[in-house]
């Protein structure tokens, strides 16, 4: 599975803006208007797709994109 | 099962606004079901529609907020803690299939997708029999009395 294009895939639709328009480095919160409870949902969706367990205290890390990404990719790789 | 009594002394609404009648099923931390029996004695009927009763599906998602907080509480509850109570957060991709009228009785499922420290995420489906009205997701935030 390509990590990269399912996390766009999920961001894509909690965020609500096309995958092509996503910038990947853009901060969810200050950028996309993300608050902390639509991160759990993202935290929420790719534990679901990828069938990890993400360390709670990882939350305030997915500030972003890329920064998603990179996470996901330490856990999935392990 | 839990009585009515228990959930108004579990919840902090209170009558009238406690929507959920009784519960059927409990999972510690996982998962909930219960009911909510629909009135035609309830105000919504006089106002919603006149001569067309149809509950509305904002008081759904409050039965579906309210069991989601029962499963919240009387975990905690089993669990020897109390952090506080579930507040409404977000509401995410709930859809109404069907109407749901005065006599109709709501079987309101909740399964919890993630919880942590402050912050609650959960998957609700609502049937009235075999047929599903309302379907979606909720957040909610922990609330402590000041």
């Amino acid at each position: 599975m390509d990590t990269s294009k399912e996390i766009y895939k999920i961001v894509s639709e909690i965020i609500g803006i096309s995958e092509s328009e996503l910038d990947p480095n853009a901060s969810f919160m200050d950028d996309y208007g993300l608050d902390s409870l639509r991160a759990l949902e993202i935290l929420a969706a790719v534990e679901n797709t990828f069938g990890i367990i993400i360390n709670p205290e990882r939350l305030r890390e997915m500030t972003s994109l890329v920064n998603v990404i990179k996470i996901v990719d330490e856990y999935v790789s392990a | 099962m839990i009585n009515f009594n228990e959930i108004c002394k579990a919840l902090k609404q209170k009558v009238p606004f406690v929507l959920v009648d009784k519960v059927l099923e409990l999972d510690y931390g996982k998962r909930i079901v219960a009911i909510k029996n629909i009135t035609g004695s309830e105000a919504f009927s006089e106002y919603h529609f006149p001569n067309n009763p149809i509950y509305p599906g904002v008081l759904i998602i409050e039965c579906v907020a309210q069991t989601s907080a029962l499963l919240f509480s009387l975990s905690q509850e089993q669990e020897k803690e109390q952090n506080g109570y579930l507040v409404l957060g977000g509401v995410q991709r709930f859809s109404f299939m069907n109407i749901v009228r005065p006599g109709d009785t709501l079987r309101i499922e909740v399964n919890t997708i993630k919880i942590i420290d402050n912050m609650a995420l959960i998957k609700a489906a609502v049937r009235v029999g075999d047929t599903t009205v309302a379907e979606g997701q909720l957040s909610f935030g922990v609330a402590k009395d000041e």
